[in-house]
């Protein structure tokens, strides 16, 4: 499995089961930039008064 | 070509990379079923669909497995393999609803880390030569797939039930544990052997090199078509990938 067919297995796959269609894929999104409302500054000191948080180890 | 080998072929100090990495996953994949097992009475809490709280529940079951899989293997490579305490606290910011907070851990868990754990399996699943690795690691890609999907499954359900844009803000809050892992930094000679892959281990260079690539082609992409901008976190990569962060 190449890690472009794993959009179409884990996203699209997985948002059918929430019900919901997901478009995109590898070439879509690229060059995106945040949208007016999220900050540019990578979650270190949000607008929102929401700092911290965490994730999750894996492989 | 699935053969059957050994691992006397390693080194004394890859032996040593090989049964530290397994024994790394054998404590990773502990805490993810105790966070899955916590997750899906949350989720059932929040009202999730049903699907999902069951597969949460199975996930819960699958990493179990997946944590004897690895202390076995960890062992094979000579792991003494004495189990610590292990917890899966909360991991989202204060100042979270319920929903909100649920929906940070699962993003975390699933759509961003198990979704690399698949692209990682997937590549050593291809490279294996071992005809016992190759069977474990054919059980955990199928498991991981499924654990992926639940978080890309709530996500789409939430995106259609309220506004998931403040998440956009918080994924590098999320990524940053990879960072800390050392995963953009140099690393030691002997972790970027080649000879590791066929252990189910992947040199540092291409472990980062996948990292990347399935941020940028599964991970960012999928958050946006699911309404999370991304914006944030291709900064954070950036960042974290210029050269001037990697000498850090």
């Amino acid at each position: 499995m190449q890690i472009r067919k794993l959009f179409r297995v884990l996203v699209a796959g997985g948002a059918i089961i929430g019900g919901v269609v997901a478009c995109g894929g590898s070439d879509k999104s690229q060059g995106q930039t945040s949208s007016p409302t999220t900050g540019g500054d990578g979650g270190t000191n949000p607008d929102g008064g929401m700092p911290g948080g965490g994730g999750t180890y894996g492989w | 070509m699935v053969k059957k080998t050994g691992q006397s072929e390693l080194s004394q100090p890859l032996r040593q990379v090989v049964a530290d990495a397994w024994t790394f996953r054998f404590n990773v994949e502990r805490e993810a079923a105790i966070r899955f097992a916590r997750l899906a009475k949350r989720l059932e809490g929040i009202g999730a669909l049903p699907t999902v709280v069951e597969m949460t529940v199975r996930a819960s079951h699958d990493e179990g497995r997946h944590a004897r899989h690895c202390a076995d293997l960890a062992r094979r490579y000579g792991a003494a393999l004495i189990p610590e305490e292990i917890s899966a606290p909360e991991i989202a910011p204060p100042g979270l609803g319920d929903r909100e907070r649920v929906l940070y851990e699962v993003v975390a868990a699933c759509c961003i880390t198990e979704t690399e754990s698949t692209s990682v399996l997937t590549s050593l699943f291809n490279e294996a030569t071992d005809s016992r690795m190759h069977l474990i690691l054919r059980q955990l890609l199928r498991d991981e797939v499924g654990h992926s999907r639940l978080g890309w499954a709530h996500l789409a359900h939430e995106s259609t039930r309220g506004d998931v844009q403040y998440l956009g803000r918080l994924i590098p809050n999320m990524l940053e544990v990879y960072a800390q892992d050392g995963l953009f930094g140099a690393a030691p000679t002997e972790l970027d052997a080649p000879e590791l892959l066929s252990h189910g281990v992947l040199p540092h260079s291409m472990k980062r090199s996948i990292f990347n690539m399935t941020l940028l082609e599964v991970v960012f992409p999928g958050l946006e078509s699911l309404g999370v901008p991304s914006g944030p976190a291709r900064e954070w990569l950036v960042r974290r990938t210029a050269p001037a962060a990697q000498a850090l």
